[in-house]
């Protein structure tokens, strides 16, 4: 900690640099617009971004990603409260109050609290962050590698049992992801699953996998997009009145209990990988709403209804990166990008990342708090404009996001056959999405395969072969019967949810 | 039931085909495994080990997953319980749509080395465009643009090794 701390000061000055400024505004500002268009989640606007990251050190590519992704999951409240269309699932919620809101004449107000608070659960939970990563850190380095292989496995667990309406899917994509993360080289004992391809001897790279199953879905679908398309709703974009819309301390002094309470939401929500931004952001409204005087105002404009879901769904972005650079558990698609670009760049997230490289968590923590204020500065200035983003037809985009993916799935190491294999899994995921198979656990587990893979062969050869070690290590143990019971519990969650004829939430 | 390269697809019989080509895929994977070397050290588990339980436990949870689908249509009430309104048991797959953008990245792989960046990047999206804007001259500027933008932002600002036919011999920094 006292380590991490000696980095405060560099940090500070290394994100303050103008370079990185720059690159945190770009990337506050491509955020906010993709998070801003229907389809473009946080996760998918970092795919189509990795390319960007090529020429950037880790800790730039860091920054550039922090800030996309924070604004991203601010963007996409934009539209749902001016047009009523959810840039991305978790701002449904907002949609709930902030679109009445605007259709009473208050959509500067809603677009105001949603920044506000926005920027208020960012900043709070990236204090979280710093503190309850140091620790889980301390926590993670008195783990050997049978303790690291059954948080890997515990970690599994969470994945396949949150995505989606089924654990039995999700357990099956996790399934495919680790299979897809065993192609190619398996360290010294020879070549495996490459049927006698040169393209797969290396494996499937990161961004391949990556833009192939989170962005290129969204590719094939606005390929599939017509002219003939239900329009977004438009009535609201020129209603205002000036004197509902003023957002002052007085405001903000009265949402302090609910900023509060989201922020824990969705820093601990964030922290267990899988639920993701939309279950943190259903939880705090349904939390704020249990504890409201008024619960039967709520979805009819309340300000709380638009505060508790934007603060939940920022907090989420310090609270996914508590375990990611941790323990090197992503928590979610867009948390298994920013890991994959740290990856691509040779540094390893785990407990020793904070002993090796303090700088980087601390530029982590400090961009952080800059891209939260930055988002405050962009988001006053350019809101209206970004609307507007959400209104270009989803026919038009097609061909251009289709030809920016393959590039930047070609620039990576300009070899071909991977353009063929990010199409593929892309064909293979847009499908798995019609059916309903979740497809952001095959990606987190492609990235978590390779930890529990290496952790249990180091485990195994510590303990000559004898797998005994999962039974006799009494925290080895603990971990994987709490794996066992919450594969055992989303099974019951899920037959429970069935019985009462209502879906569980996805992320 | 079919409109315009879009055919109408019962979700039972579309998870219950992809379950079992899963299924099938895994156990093809297994039996392949089986062949791959044995440890090379004491204790070291080898490179079949995880696979194999890798395997294992997704031929397992899919046919959790057949089962289940299948309990399903053997009570079509419950069936009906899990996915009301909100899904349905049939949905929309636009097949012409997804195979144009399969061939359509596979042209630009096969133009990319054979034709280079510029005459592939342009042709590609000019035709993709066109049916969408209906008219040429926006079809063939955006194209234009298109082709520039990526050339600038990725041969020019990224270094990224493009195969290029002429560009460079006009546009260089």
């Amino acid at each position: 900690m006292e380590a991490l701390f000696d980095s405060l000061l560099p940090a500070i000055l290394l994100v303050l640099s103008p370079t990185n400024i720059m690159i945190m505004v770009a990337g506050v500002v491509v955020g906010t617009i993709l998070g801003a268009l229907p389809g473009f989640g946080a996760a998918q606007a970092l795919a189509l971004m990795f390319p960007f990251t090529f020429m950037m050190s880790p800790e730039a590519g860091a920054l550039f990603f922090i800030s996309i992704y924070a604004a991203a999951e601010y963007g996409g409240s934009i539209p749902a409260i001016l047009i009523r269309t959810p840039g991305s699932t978790a701002a449904a919620i907002t949609l709930l109050d902030g679109y009445p809101m605007a259709r009473q004449g208050k959509a500067s107000r809603a677009l105001k609290i949603s920044l506000y608070t926005g920027v208020v659960g960012s900043l709070a939970s990236s204090f979280i962050f710093l503190f309850a990563a140091s620790g889980l850190a301390w926590v993670g380095l008195q783990f050997g590698p049978s303790e690291m292989f059954a948080v890997g496995v515990f970690g599994l667990s969470m994945i396949g049992s949150f995505f989606g309406n089924s654990p039995v899917k999700g357990f099956v994509a996790t399934g495919i992801g680790l299979f897809l993360a065993t192609i190619g080289s398996s360290g010294f004992a020879g070549l495996r699953f490459t049927f006698g391809l040169e393209s797969l001897m290396e494996g499937l790279p990161l961004i391949v996998v990556i833009v192939g199953l989170m962005a290129m879905p969204e590719a094939f679908s606005l390929m599939m997009a017509r002219k003939s398309d239900t329009p977004p709703d438009m009535d609201t974009l020129g209603k205002s009145d000036p004197e509902k819309n003023h957002v002052g301390w007085k405001v903000m002094k009265k949402l302090s209990p609910t900023m509060l309470r989201a922020t824990l939401i969705g820093t601990a929500i964030g922290t267990i990988p899988g639920p993701g931004a939309t279950v943190a952001s259903i939880v705090a409204y349904n939390e704020e709403r249990r504890a409201s005087k008024h619960p039967e105002k709520f979805g009819t404009g309340l300000d709380e209804g638009v505060a508790a879901p934007e603060t939940a769904n920022n907090a989420i972005v310090a609270g996914s990166l508590i375990p990611s650079l941790a323990l090197g558990l992503p928590g979610s698609g867009a948390i298994a990008v920013l890991l994959g670009l740290l990856i691509s760049k040779g540094v390893v997230p785990g407990p020793l990342l904070f002993q090796r490289d303090g700088l980087l968590v601390m530029s982590v923590f400090v961009g952080l708090i800059v891209s939260a204020l930055l988002m405050l500065v962009v988001g006053m200035v350019g809101v209206r404009v970004f609307a507007l983003i959400a209104l270009i037809p989803r026919y038009m985009l097609g061909p251009f996001v289709l030809i920016l993916l393959t590039m930047g799935v070609f620039a990576e190491q300009t070899y071909t056959p991977h353009i063929v294999m990010a199409v593929l899994l892309g064909g293979f995921a847009f499908w798995l999405e019609k059916i309903q198979v979740p497809v952001i656990p095959i990606v987190l587990a492609f990235v978590m395969g390779p930890i529990v893979e290496s952790n249990l062969n180091r485990a195994m050869v510590i303990h000559g072969g004898d797998l005994s070690f999962m039974l006799t290590r009494p925290i080895t143990m603990g971990l994987l019967l709490v794996a066992f019971v919450t594969v055992v519990l989303a099974f019951r969650r899920s037959r429970k949810t069935r019985r009462s004829g209502s879906r569980p939430a996805t992320a | 039931m079919e409109n315009r390269g879009i055919v109408q697809l019962n979700r039972h019989m579309a998870e219950a085909c992809t379950a079992l080509a899963i299924l099938a895929a895994v156990i093809i994977l297994f039996i392949h495994s089986l062949s791959l070397p044995p440890s090379p050290m004491r204790g070291y588990p080898g490179p079949a080990f995880i696979p194999q339980i890798i395997l294992a436990y997704t031929g397992l949870f899919t046919v959790f997953w057949l089962i289940g689908l299948a309990w399903s249509r053997l009570r079509p009430a419950a069936a009906d319980k899990i996915d009301p309104i909100l899904d349905g048991n049939r949905f929309e797959f636009e097949y012409s749509g997804y195979f144009i953008t399969l061939a359509t990245v596979l042209a630009f792989v096969i133009g990319l080395d054979h034709l280079g960046f510029e005459t592939t990047c342009f042709a590609i999206t000019f035709l993709l465009l066109y049916p969408r804007v209906r008219s040429l001259a926006t079809a063939l500027l955006a194209a234009m643009a298109t082709t520039l933008t990526i050339y600038v932002v990725f041969a020019l600002m990224l270094s990224v090794s493009i195969p290029l036919a002429f560009l460079p011999s006009y546009i260089a920094f």
